[in-house]
């Protein structure tokens, strides 16, 4: 791929690459400073990139969210000992309670767009990563995966205590929103 | 009963309701987990409903998430970076400085934090009533000492290639060799996914002549790792044998990021100390490099 090509397919990405770092930065001037460091360094790792079939976009978003936990990382760092040690995916589990079982025939997502907003707003960076590659890029697990580079497991567990969340956001207001919600306990499998 | 297409290529998933239903949603079912599945909507169709759910909030967070198009400005900002590259490439030399992490500008802050961090690091590897060798306190200067020599080549072109001036690894083993009496093996970690970049001599504190090896992702995304090499002189009796590869982090504890990953067993009259801050990398790292499997948190 010469120059140019890179270039133009690349810049074809911007969009969604200032999607992505809005919503792990939360600020517009941070998020426009990683958008331009992610280009900088796809630029000169250029030669590097091979497509796999899955175009030059995983690849950016790799590098994005790669350059967002290294600076945040380096940001944070300060004195004392933890134990904690590879700990992190440990933590982290499926919710084991189902979605609701709501009867949507009398549900309007429309009106409750900004309750969601705000459920993705008090989620943590890597889960609003997670949810922004599954919801709006319309990714898999697999691909997801290997662009935040963790095991699918984490992936997985990650995407669906934020769609619990926001869930549970959204439950909260049932009987505002009219909706009809079924009861009975989910039988287990 | 949802009409997802089950796909043979997923990963084995916990049988659980709640991520069956999850799944099927997003289409991403194993053919036994779609039967599963299918099996339970029959006795329970009022959980297809559950379903419907996730599939209309996956729609609605789309919407919600969509900031649109990125501003214009940014746009220019890009193309006009793209076209000082570039002009940059025309007119300056070849690339040898080809890495970014390298090659970028670095902020104020990025520097202020490594300053702060310098004086604060508190290194983790500790144990009460250590007589001698490695004392809480020289474990301490160690950790410091080499995370800030790593931090400082990975933010400054200058620094890095003043430092770590052997280039070739061929050169690197020679002057090891004659730096350390003994040349570090299995330091070529290419099955990792990372590539030499230079050697250089240093100073780790606790005695001993020392080496310093980095290495850049093959593929461009990630941070590079380092990989620092000290004679041997007994620092260790006291809390590691041959045999282990004592691991540790060095971070905050009032941070939710886990902090760089700090590496360090014995071979052969040397000591070796890997030092990253990509997670998953290190494994595959301590692979290549030889380190005992046998890992002591201590």
């Amino acid at each position: 791929m010469d120059r140019a090509d890179f270039e133009r397919l690349a810049l074809e990405q911007l969009d969604a690459l200032h999607r992505m770092a809005m919503q792990i930065s939360r600020r517009h001037d941070e998020a426009a400073d990683l958008v331009q460091e992610t280009y900088l360094r796809a630029l000169k790792a250029a030669h590097r990139f091979e497509d796999q079939g899955q175009g030059i976009r995983p690849w950016l978003f790799r590098i994005l969210i790669n350059t967002f936990y290294t600076k945040r990382k380096r940001d944070n760092r300060g004195p004392t000992s933890v134990a904690e040690f590879f700990t992190e995916e440990s933590r982290e589990t499926t919710p084991a309670e189902p979605p609701p079982a709501w009867d949507l025939a009398c549900f309007d997502w429309e009106h409750v767009d900004e309750r969601i907003k705000a459920a993705v707003e008090d989620l943590k960076p890597e889960y609003r990563a997670v949810l922004l590659l599954w919801g709006v890029e319309g990714l898999k697990y697999r691909e997801i995966a290997e662009i935040v580079d963790s095991p699918i497991g984490t992936v997985m567990s990650r995407l669906h205590r934020a769609r619990k969340l926001l869930a549970d956001a959204l439950n909260d207001c049932t009987e505002e929103l009219g909706v009809r919600t079924t009861r009975t306990n989910p039988t287990d499998l | 009963m949802t009409d997802s297409i089950p796909n043979p290529d997923r990963a084995p998933l916990p049988m659980d309701l709640a991520t069956l239903i999850r799944c099927a949603a997003d289409d991403s079912l194993s053919l036994e987990q779609a039967d599963a599945l299918r099996a339970h909507l029959a006795d329970n169709p009022q959980d297809q409903a559950r379903i419907d759910f996730e599939r209309g909030l996956r729609d609605a967070t789309a919407k919600a998430m969509n900031t649109g198009a990125a501003p214009a400005e940014l746009r220019q900002s890009i193309e006009t970076m793209f076209a000082e590259q570039q002009t940059a490439d025309t007119v300056g030399p070849p690339e040898t400085k080809s890495h970014s992490y390298w090659s970028q500008p670095r902020r104020v802050g990025a520097i202020a934090a490594l300053i702060l961090f310098a004086f604060s690091v508190v290194l983790i590897i500790q144990r009460p009533n250590q007589s001698n060798g490695w004392s809480a306190g020289l474990s301490q200067r160690v950790v410091s000492w080499i995370q800030t020599e790593h931090n400082k080549c990975c933010d400054s072109d200058k620094y890095r290639e003043k430092k770590l001036n052997v280039v070739t690894v061929a050169d690197a083993q020679e002057r090891s060799r004659i730096d350390l009496g003994a040349a570090p093996t299995h330091i070529q970690i290419e099955n990792a996914g990372y590539k030499f970049v230079g050697y250089g001599s240093c100073h780790i504190p606790g005695g001993g002549a020392s080496g310093q090896i980095i290495y850049a992702p093959i593929n461009g995304v990630g941070e590079p790792v380092s990989l620092f090499v000290q004679q041997d002189n007994g620092q260790l009796d006291s809390v590691a044998t041959n045999n282990d590869c004592i691991e540790g982090i060095i971070a905050d504890r009032s941070k939710a990021d886990p902090g760089d990953q700090l590496y360090i067993w014995r071979r052969d009259g040397l000591i070796y100390y890997l030092i990253t801050c990509t997670q998953n990398k290190a494994k595959p790292c301590l692979t290549s490099l030889g380190a005992p499997d046998n890992r002591i948190s201590l």
